[in-house]
C-alpha cells in the first residue's frame, strides 16, 4: 500500500486521541469510584443498579419503620408489664383484705393503698411514647384516660396504627385503652374503685369475691403482653433478616457499579503507557522524511 | 532524411515536458497539507514518429526515428468509486454523531445513576409518605412531606424545561445546517460554471474539481443525495454535475446565478420538523446524514418528555385519587383537596413541566389527609390516624394499569434504561462508523495523497532529464559547430 506523509499524521493523530480517550474514560472511573457513570456507559447495569438503590432505599424505609414498631411495641409491653405489677400488687391486698380477722383500721390502710394503685394504673394507662400517648388509639395527642379512669380514646375500626414493614406487609403497633384496661365485663379502673370501696365499707366478702376477677384481668394483660412480645420478636427477626437482604443488595450493587480499585489503576497504567509510547512514536515517524537526505 | 536541426525540436519538447513535470511536484508538493488535494501526475507520451507511417515513404522504407516528448495532460490520481463510497459512510457518520450528541445531553439531564436524580427523589417522596403514616399528627414529619414533594415536582419541572431546551438547539441547529446545504449547494453551482468553461475550451480545471469533491464531501456529511455528471450537445461530459435529492437538482441555478432549489425546514402542528425543497417546495426526508441524526435525536427527546410526562400525569392523578378521599387533621367534612396541582392550581393539566404542590398543603401542612374519613359517628379524624398516608405510601408497590402496568419506580427505570440502550447504541455506531469513514480516508489517501518522498524522487528525475536534454542541445550545437565552422574551411 502507498503509505504517504498525511495518512501517518492522521493515524497518529486518531491513535492518539483514541488514547487520551481510554485514559480519560479510567479516570472518571477513578475519580467517581464507579463503574458506570451515565447510562449508556452500560445500560443493563445501570437498570440494574436502579432497581437495587430503589430496594435498598425501600428497605431501609421498612426497617426504619420496624424500628419504630419494636420500639412502639417494647414500650406498650413494658407499660403492660407494670399494669401487671400493679394489679398484682392489689390482688395481694385483696388476698389480705378477704381475711376476716383482720381489724378495721389494717382494711382502711390497705383501702388506702389501692387508692395509690389506682392513680398508678391511670398513670400506666396514660403512658406515652415519644410524646404520642400508647393507649389512646390513633388519638395520640390527648390523654386516653382521665383521673377517674374514664376511657377517652378511640377504639374499634380506625383505632388501629397499621405500619407497613414489608411491601403490602402491615402491623398493628398499638392496643388501644379501651381493649387493655376495659375488656368485656372487666374493667381494671372499676375494679381497683370496688376493690377499694369493699376494703374502706370491710366487706371481706365482697373483697374476696374480686379476687377471681383480678385473675381474671392479670390473664387478660399477661395475654396481650405475650401477643405484644411476640409481635416485637417478630420485629426484630425481620429486621436482622432485612439487614441480611440490604448487605447482600449493597454488595450486589457495589459489584455492579464500583470499581476494583487495584484492577482500574492497572488499567489506567497500561492505558498510559500505550499514550506516551503513541506519542513518542508518533513524533518518531513524522520527522524524516527524504528531504532530510536529500541536499 | 530529417533535416539539419531535426534533434533541436526533440529535445527543447524534452526540456518543456521535464519542466512541466517538476511545476506539477512543485504543486503538490504546496498541496501537500491541503484538504481535499488529489495529487496531480502530468502524462508524458511520445510525438508521432517521423516519417509518419504512410504508403509512400520519402528517403524510402524500413526506418522511422522519434521526434521526442509531448506532455498531454495533467490528471488527478483519484478513485471515484471510493468517493461514493466514503460519501455514504461519512453520512452515517454524521447522522450517529448528531444522534450521540442528543443523547448524552439527555443523559445529563436524567443525570442516573445518582443521589441526585429522579429516582433518589422518588425513593425520598415514597419514605416521607411512610413517616407520615407513622407519625400523622407531627407538622414537622408533614413538613418534609411537602419539601420532598415539592423536591420532586421541582426535579419533574427542571427535566421538562431542560429537554425542551434540548429540542429548540436541535430547532436550530437543523435550522443551521439547512443553511449551510444552501451554502454549499450555491458554491457547487458556482463551480459548475467555472468548470464548464474550462472544460469547454478544452483544458483539465483540476483544483476546482478538487474544490468541488470537497464540497461534495462535506455535503454528504449534512445530507444524502445522488451526482449526475451532465453531458454536453457533442455526446461528451461537459464537467458540470447535478446534485439530487428526491430527483430535484439543488445545485440548478437560475439566470442570476443563484440556486432556485433552496432547502427550507418548518414546523407543523404535531411538532414535527418538516423539510421542505424546491421552488415550490415538497417535503424531503433523509437516509443519512446529519439532520436526519438531528431529526432522530428530536423525536428521541419527544419520546424522553412524552414519558416524563407520563410519570408525573400519572403520579399525580394517582396520589390526588386518594388524596382526595382522605381527611386532614381539624377538617370537620370531606375537603377533596389535590395533593399535586398544575400552574393554575387546578388539576385538568398536570404535566412533568406544570406540577406543583398544592399550595393550601404548603402552608397548611396539617392539611395533608393523611386520614381516612372518620366513622359516624365521629366528625374529626384522630391526629394519629395515618392510614390514608399509608394507602399513597403503598402506592409506590402498586402496578398502575396506565403505565403499562408497572409501578412508578419501575416505569421511570426502564426508559432510563431504554435511553441508555439508545445512548450506548450511539456511541457506539458512532466510533464503528467512525473506524469505517478512517479505513476508507486511508485508502483514498493512499491513491491520492501526496507522498513528500515519492515527490522528491520524481523532482531529482524530472531534474535530472530536464538536465539531460539540455545536455542534448549542448551536443547538437557542438554537432553543428563542427558542420559550420569546422567543415570546409580552407586556410
Amino acid at each position: 500500500m502507498r503509505v504517504t506523509n498525511r495518512m501517518l499524521n492522521n493515524n497518529v493523530i486518531r491513535n492518539i486521541n483514541r488514547n487520551l480517550e481510554n485514559m480519560a474514560r479510567t479516570q472518571e472511573q477513578m475519580s467517581s469510584g464507579k463503574r458506570v457513570n451515565r447510562p449508556s456507559d452500560d445500560p443493563i447495569v445501570v437498570a440494574r443498579v436502579l432497581g437495587f438503590k430503589i430496594s435498598i432505599a425501600a428497605n431501609d424505609q421498612y426497617k426504619k419503620n420496624m424500628e419504630d414498631a419494636k420500639g412502639w411495641l417494647d414500650a406498650s409491653e413494658s407499660a403492660l408489664g407494670m399494669a401487671t405489677d400493679v394489679l398484682q400488687r392489689a390482688r395481694e391486698l385483696a388476698v389480705y383484705g378477704s381475711n376476716g380477722t383482720m381489724p378495721k383500721e389494717s382494711m382502711e390502710a390497705l383501702a388506702a393503698e389501692v387508692d395509690q394503685l389506682f392513680g398508678e394504673m391511670v398513670q400506666i394507662a396514660n403512658s406515652s411514647y415519644g410524646g404520642r400517648f400508647l393507649f389512646g388509639g390513633s388519638q395520640t395527642t390527648q390523654r386516653p384516660f382521665t383521673d377517674d379512669g374514664t376511657y377517652q380514646g378511640m377504639k374499634g375500626s380506625g383505632s388501629e396504627l397499621k405500619w407497613e414493614v414489608a411491601p403490602q406487609v402491615t402491623i398493628t403497633v398499638n392496643e388501644n385503652g379501651q381493649d387493655v384496661f376495659k375488656q368485656d365485663s372487666i374493667d381494671v379502673f372499676k375494679l381497683l374503685e370496688d376493690l377499694s370501696k369493699d376494703l374502706a365499707s370491710h366487706n371481706n366478702t365482697a373483697v374476696s369475691s374480686t379476687l377471681s376477677q383480678f385473675d381474671q384481668a392479670i390473664d387478660h394483660i399477661l395475654n396481650l403482653r405475650a401477643t405484644l412480645g411476640a409481635k416485637s420478636n417478630r420485629m426484630e427477626m425481620a429486621m436482622s433478616r432485612l439487614d441480611d437482604t440490604q448487605i447482600g443488595l449493597t454488595q450486589t450493587m457495589s459489584k455492579l457499579e464500583d470499581i476494583d480499585l487495584a484492577e482500574t489503576v492497572m488499567n489506567y497504567k497500561t492505558q498510559e503507557n500505550v499514550y506516551l509510547a503513541s506519542l513518542s512514536t508518533g513524533a518518531k515517524v513524522l520527522q524524516p522524511s527524504l528531504i532530510d537526505y536529500l541536499r | 532524411m530529417p533535416g539539419t536541426f531535426f534533434g533541436f525540436n526533440t529535445a527543447l519538447r524534452g526540456m518543456q515536458a521535464q519542466q512541466r513535470g517538476i511545476y506539477t511536484t512543485s504543486h503538490n508538493i504546496a498541496n501537500a497539507n491541503t484538504d481535499g488535494y488529489t495529487r496531480q501526475r502530468v502524462v508524458l507520451a511520445p510525438t508521432l514518429a517521423y516519417p509518419v507511417p504512410a504508403l509512400n515513404h520519402p528517403g524510402g522504407t524500413g526506418w522511422q526515428i522519434g521526434t521526442g516528448v509531448d506532455s498531454q495532460e495533467t490528471t488527478r490520481l483519484r478513485d471515484a468509486f471510493l468517493d461514493t463510497q466514503i460519501r455514504r459512510e461519512t453520512g452515517s457518520l454524521g447522522q450517529w454523531e448528531q444522534m450521540q450528541d442528543v443523547l448524552k445531553q439527555v443523559e445529563v439531564v436524567f443525570n442516573e445513576p445518582s443521589d441526585t436524580g429522579l429516582s433518589t427523589l422518588m425513593s425520598q417522596f415514597w419514605a416521607s409518605w411512610q413517616e407520615l403514616a407513622k407519625y400523622a399528627e407531627s407538622s414537622p414529619v408533614r413538613t418534609t412531606v411537602v419539601e420532598t414533594a415539592n423536591a420532586l415536582a421541582e426535579a419533574f419541572r427542571h427535566s421538562a424545561t431542560q429537554l425542551t431546551q434540548i429540542k429548540d438547539d436541535i430547532d436550530q441547529t437543523i435550522d443551521l445546517k439547512v443553511k449551510e446545504v444552501n451554502s454549499l449547494a450555491q458554491q457547487i453551482a458556482n463551480l459548475n460554471g467555472q468548470i464548464k468553461n474550462i472544460v469547454a475550451a478544452g483544458d483539465q480545471p483540476n483544483d476546482l474539481l478538487d474544490q468541488r469533491d470537497l464540497l461534495l464531501d462535506q455535503l454528504s456529511k449534512i445530507i444524502d443525495f445522488t451526482v449526475k455528471e451532465n453531458v454536453g450537445a457533442d455526446g461528451k461530459a461537459d464537467g458540470t454535475i447535478q446534485v439530487l435529492v428526491s430527483n430535484i437538482d439543488i445545485t440548478a441555478v437560475g439566470s442570476d446565478n443563484k440556486i432556485i432549489n433552496t432547502f427550507s425546514t418548518s414546523i407543523d402542528i404535531d411538532d414535527n420538523v418538516q423539510l421542505k425543497l424546491g421552488a415550490s417546495p415538497v417535503s424531503v426526508t433523509f437516509d443519512r446524514g446529519e439532520i436526519r441524526g438531528l431529526l432522530q435525536g428530536r423525536s428521541n427527546v419527544k419520546t424522553y418528555l412524552a414519558n416524563l410526562d407520563k410519570l408525573a400525569t400519572d403520579l399525580a392523578t394517582t396520589i390526588n385519587t386518594k388524596h382526595m378521599g382522605g381527611w386532614g387533621i381539624g377538617d370537620t367534612a370531606a375537603q377533596n383537596r389535590p395533593f399535586f396541582v398544575d400552574g393554575d392550581n387546578s388539576t385538568d393539566n398536570i404535566t412533568a413541566s406544570s406540577i406543583y404542590i398544592n399550595q393550601d398543603l404548603i402552608d397548611h401542612p396539617m392539611h395533608i389527609a393523611a386520614a381516612s374519613p372518620p366513622t359516624p359517628p365521629l366528625t374529626t379524624v384522630a391526629p394519629g390516624d395515618g392510614s390514608n398516608a399509608l394507602a399513597i405510601a403503598r402506592l409506590q408497590h402498586e402496578l398502575i394499569p396506565d403505565l403499562s402496568s408497572t409501578t412508578f419506580d419501575d416505569y421511570y427505570k426502564n426508559f432510563t434504561a431504554k435511553l441508555g440502550v439508545d445512548a450506548h447504541e450511539a456511541v457506539r455506531m458512532t466510533t464503528n462508523q467512525g473506524v469505517l469513514v478512517d479505513q476508507l480516508t486511508n485508502r483514498k489517501e493512499s491513491i491520492s495523497g501526496v507522498s513528500l518522498d515519492e515527490e522528491m524522487a520524481n523532482m531529482l528525475q524530472y531534474q535530472r532529464a530536464y538536465e539531460a536534454s539540455a545536455r542534448m542541445i549542448t551536443t547538437l550545437d557542438g554537432m553543428l559547430d563542427k558542420i559550420i565552422n569546422g567543415m570546409g574551411v580552407t586556410r
